[in-house]
């Protein structure tokens, strides 16, 4: 690996586990109790009395995204193309696209308690990033279309938005457990209301619902113009159906039925897990096309 | 039976038994779903419950579409004071402000006004099935596509096979390979003539990524090879045409011939180690023990292109388009609509939307803006 590009990854690696530490000490630090025990589902604003609204930890993630981005622009300079080309640049870009939308939440929201959640996994992600191989490979005759950009764009504000809905949804499911076992505690407390969580979640997937879409599409052309079949049930390109069909089913149910709860967030988290698979496991696990990204 | 055929129930079990199905076929995939007549038996299902569902659901956005002002019932309404014309004017001005179209009417000294908002999103879902009705439809057609591939060494000419497109000829000038700046290969490119019926009827390049297409029929660049023409003099005299990197034994020295962009690199084997390497252009030679001569004549390319005529494809791509349009529909508001009727200073107001918390914001937004209590 780069010096230059490991120390890049070393310091976005750092400054997400440092948020991640503060963004759990400021959670525990908020004083619950004279918190309101209810919060309207357009009530995000009064969260901002009780939380400063740029903590060190906000000032962190926005380090690490910025290292990202150096990593991402540096890769864009030795390579003379998008850093788009394998896992490892694929994974920097989506780690890239979860951090920015965490932020613009945390910023439009001001929950910095989803931050608890989201920086683990972003850490978690980043972690596993500074394993991969980081060689760097041109990029096959397939891969140089305009396509491709279009088609991993849309996949990492896609993943971006249903990330951040899959945190939100594991802090919903936590706080109904805690609240049907009739368990409070500051925990519970300092966690926002189930419908402002609910709200949120939804909002984000309908966010990142039309980018799976154009994932979907834009991959068929491209796949039509590359190879002549615009759907071959490559495991990459059925996986993102799955990870559609799930978001559709919850969206339908929520547009048609109104159906919200735990149901509905257990489809969200599910949705997540598939888009997971459709973006590692997939490769680690069924071979096909996409076995280079 | 249409109430089954276009429940909600349905959509969702269906769409449930297609996910389990994939997940099955991308970890078995020996066996085989996507083709088995169950699972094109679920799409079908799927398509009529999404064609049963809009087409139920038409009726009422039309109505939604078409509607005109008038009287509110009293019993369900909101009453609300307002001081007179010019508290009508705020309200509609407001209302416009807002992003609602209006629509008015008065009879018998009652003033009705509409306003509604949305409209788009109400026609989003529907746009939505449609589209993808029409991607199921033009997967259907794809089943009778034909796809086949032809082989054309540069400077001869190919039939496009029968089953493609009949009386169909292709001519390839020339295969290239396209390196980048850095030496990567960038792209493979086939420059061609297309002939029907012995008429020349286009000519152009086909390379990866941009497929050539003419009366219907695809071109994509799929495969390339090279064979080596050259001549032998000695204990076995002749021209032949070798395939590329094919090892060969003359005189007991072993060897291939392989394409590189310097010229046919000759390398020569001891079992299995590499032994000698030696670059030829047109007209070079190497002597073999006994008198033989090798002499290199030409390169000899070949290219494979697929061909492809596919009916589905341009359904198939429309659905795509409307749906793209349809996903980002849904980011428009939830349609709502606020009915008033005005009449001696008391004003009934309605505000319908499938939301209640929208309801609500809505009634008490136009409450609060009017002053009036």
């Amino acid at each position: 690996m780069d010096r230059i590009e490991f120390i890049s990854l070393l310091v976005s690696l750092l400054a997400y586990l440092c948020a991640s530490l503060l963004y759990a000490a400021q959670f525990i630090a908020i004083k619950t109790p004279r918190l309101p025990l209810t919060l309207p589902i357009d009530g995000y604003n009064q969260k901002r009395i009780y939380i400063n609204k740029y903590s060190p930890a906000t000032y962190l993630t926005l380090l690490g995204l910025l290292a990202n981005s150096f990593s991402l622009i540096f890769r864009y300079t030795r390579t003379g193309h998008p850093p788009l080309g394998n896992m490892f640049e694929f994974l920097l870009f989506f780690i890239w696209g979860i951090a920015l939308t965490y932020l613009v939440i945390e910023f439009k929201y001001n929950l910095k308690q989803i931050g608890m959640f989201a920086l683990p996994l972003i850490f978690a992600l980043n972690s596993w990033l500074i394993t991969m191989d980081t060689s760097l490979n041109p990029l096959m005759p397939a891969l140089r279309s305009n396509w491709l950009y279009f088609h991993v764009f849309t996949a990492v504000v896609s993943y971006g938005a249903f990330a951040i809905s899959f945190v939100i949804g594991l802090m919903y499911l936590i706080k109904d457990r805690f609240l049907i076992r009739n368990l409070y505690s500051n925990f519970v407390h300092a966690l926002p209301e189930l419908d402002s969580l609910e709200e949120l979640s939804y909002k984000l997937i309908l966010v990142g619902m039309p980018f799976l879409t154009l994932v979907i599409i834009t991959g068929a052309i491209w796949a039509e113009m590359a190879w002549g079949t615009y759907w071959s049930w490559d495991p990459k390109e059925t996986w993102s159906l799955i990870t559609w069909f799930i978001y559709a089913a919850y969206l339908h149910t929520r547009f048609t039925k109104n159906l919200k709860g735990r149901l509905s967030i257990a489809l969200v988290v599910i949705g997540f897990l598939a888009v997971l698979f459709t973006f590692a496991g997939v490769n680690i696990l069924l071979p096909g096309l996409h076995s280079y990204a | 039976m249409i109430k089954f055929l276009s429940s909600i129930q349905l959509a969702i079990t269906l769409i449930g038994a297609m996910v389990l199905a994939s997940v099955f076929a991308t970890l078995f995939p020996d066996v085989e779903i996507f083709g088995a007549f169950w699972f094109r038996g679920l799409l079908l299902l799927f398509c009529l419950n999404l064609l049963m569902c809009t087409v139920k659901s038409l009726p009422g956005i039309l109505h939604r579409i078409k509607k005109l002002p008038s009287s509110v019932n009293e019993e369900r309404a909101k009453t609300l004071n307002f001081s007179g014309p010019e508290d009508v004017e705020k309200l509609m001005d407001y209302l416009k402000a807002k992003g609602y179209k209006l629509k008015t009417s008065s009879s018998e000294g009652q003033q009705n006004i509409l306003a509604q908002k949305g409209i788009l999103n109400l026609i989003a879902p529907q746009l939505l099935h449609l589209s993808l009705i029409l991607v199921l439809i033009g997967g259907f057609l794809t089943s009778f596509g034909v796809e086949d591939q032809v082989t054309c060494f540069v400077g001869e000419r190919a039939d496009v096979p029968a089953s493609v497109a009949s009386g169909m000829v292709i001519e390839v000038n020339d295969f290239q390979t396209i390196y980048d700046a850095d030496g990567a290969i960038d792209n493979w490119i086939t420059n061609l003539n297309i002939y029907v019926n012995d008429e020349k009827t286009a000519s152009g390049t086909t390379k990866v990524n941009a497929p050539l297409k003419h009366q219907g029929v695809s071109f994509y660049q799929k495969s390339y090879g090279y064979y080596h023409l050259i001549e032998l003099t000695g204990v076995q005299p002749g021209t032949y045409d070798v395939p590329d990197k094919k090892i060969f034994s003359l005189e007991n020295k072993t060897f291939n011939i392989g394409y590189s962009e310097e010229g046919a690199v000759v390398s020569f084997f001891e079992g299995h180690n590499l032994t000698e390497t030696v670059v030829l252009k047109d007209g070079d030679k190497i002597d073999f023990p006994n008198d033989t001569v090798l002499t290199y004549i030409e390169l000899n390319p070949f290219t494979v292109l697929g061909v492809k005529k596919d009916p589905g494809t341009p359904v198939v791509m429309t659905g795509f388009l409307l749906m793209t349009i349809a996903s980002f529909l849904f980011w428009t508001g939830r349609y709502r609509e606020v009915a008033i009727s005005l009449t001696e200073g008391k004003a009934s107001l309605i505000v319908y939307c499938k939301i209640k918390a929208v309801r609500d914001e809505v009634m008490e937004e136009i409450s609060e803006r009017m002053k009036v209590k």
